[in-house]
């Protein structure tokens, strides 16, 4: 699965290799889901590759928490007997496999990620785009629509970002005019909120859930946070 | 407009309500797994102050009348006092404007990004926006299915 997975991209343009990236994240979840062959754990993994967006950075822990917890699991009876799996070893083994296949998932994602952040530039001009279409009271809170100064300093920041491996981040308009950013790298979040007048704030959380925004870092920049979430 | 004041006879316990859009950058998903409302939710760079609900004076069908397809969040009085300073403060609207307007209060200034973090950590579902995958599997347990989850036999297939 590794080599087509790989030599597929070498020399395609971004879109294709957008389409071509969602067809094989969506085959291999299907293959997951297949191989899956537990009930609740064919259920969560086809609600799973249902959902399954290829800009999505979110989802790889998806992935992770498949691996995480088929290897915690342990075979029951019933797994047994539903399944005809005959004698512990070759349960466990089935157990393993199917952990071991969504940790290949995992990492083939992260990647991707990294890899290949020609997608990722689609996702974020598509998205920023659809901010400029939004009008008064967007939000039912009667929000003004998104200002262009933040439009400009969110292009602005989202094309320095492009410069680290830390994927494409969640894209929310704030209610007022501003826009919101948020990263995810690991169990590392960095969060930049651009202002209505362009100027913007931010809070990065650790490993640990602990949190630092402007007030605890006031000399912080762009490329200090970035480079932070990339390490 | 005159300053706020926290009204305190909204008691920390007093659960309120905050309506999140069925836009997918309202809510997000947090390394573990579950789908929680986005700090965005609690921002206002408008008015300064952020439209909620007493819980126990409406319903989720007043709140979502004019836009069904969005979610609903609880969140307690006192837990948004802990995340900084904030006023809570009663501010009833004329039911033809908002038909949950009785409950409506606001929560000032519009917190910043960190205080809206913790808020919308703290933050769980009583409604799931549209479009948000509802079931308690992996992909997206709400808090209130975390907790069934924890009480699922651990490590059993």
């Amino acid at each position: 699965m590794t080599a087509g997975f790989h030599e597929s991209y070498i020399g395609g343009s971004g879109p294709q290799i957008e389409a071509y990236y969602a067809d094989v994240v969506r085959r291999k979840a299907r293959e997951f889901y297949e191989e899956a062959r537990h009930e609740s754990l064919a259920v969560k993994a086809k609600q799973s590759w249902r959902h399954i967006d290829a800009s999505e950075p979110t989802h790889s822990p998806i992935f992770l928490l498949y691996a995480t917890g088929v290897r915690q699991a342990r075979p029951t009876e019933r797994f047994r007997r539903r399944f005809a799996v005959h004698g512990d070893l070759a349960a466990e083994q089935c157990v393993r496999s199917l952990g071991d296949h969504a940790g290949r998932m995992h990492n083939q994602w992260e990647l991707a990620q990294w890899k290949y952040p020609q997608q990722d530039s689609v996702t974020r001009n598509e998205r920023l785009r659809s901010l400029t279409d939004l009008g008064q009271n967007w939000d039912g809170y009667n929000s003004r629509p998104i200002t262009q100064r933040a439009i400009r300093m969110a292009d602005s920041i989202l094309q320095q970002s492009s410069h680290y491996a830390i994927g494409t981040p969640r894209i929310a308009p704030v209610t007022g005019g501003g826009i919101e950013l948020e990263w995810t790298t690991g169990r590392r979040d960095l969060e930049m909120e651009i202002l209505p007048d362009g100027r913007w704030e931010f809070v990065r959380t650790h490993e640990d859930g602990h949190m630092e925004d402007q007030q605890d870092l006031p000399s912080a920049d762009t490329q200090s946070l970035f480079l932070w979430l990339s390490e | 407009m005159p300053a706020r004041q926290d009204d305190t006879s909204i008691g920390d316990d007093v659960i309120l309500w905050r309506r999140i859009l069925d836009d997918r950058g309202w809510w997000t998903t947090d390394p573990d797994g579950r789908i929680r409302p986005a700090s965005v939710a609690f921002k206002d760079r408008q008015s300064n102050e952020v439209s909620m609900y007493i819980a126990t004076l409406t319903s989720e069908t007043e709140v979502l009348s004019k836009h069904l397809s969005h979610g609903i969040v609880r969140i307690k009085a006192g837990q948004i006092r802990a995340a900084g300073t904030f006023n809570i403060t009663a501010d009833e609207i004329p039911v033809e404007e908002d038909p949950a307007g009785r409950a409506h209060i606001v929560v000032s200034p519009s917190p910043n990004t960190k205080a809206a973090r913790i808020m919308a950590q703290c933050a769980s579902w009583v409604r799931l926006p549209a479009g948000v995958p509802s079931n308690t599997g992996i992909d997206g347990y709400t808090s209130t299915d975390q907790d069934a989850v924890k009480q699922e036999k651990p490590g059993s297939l």
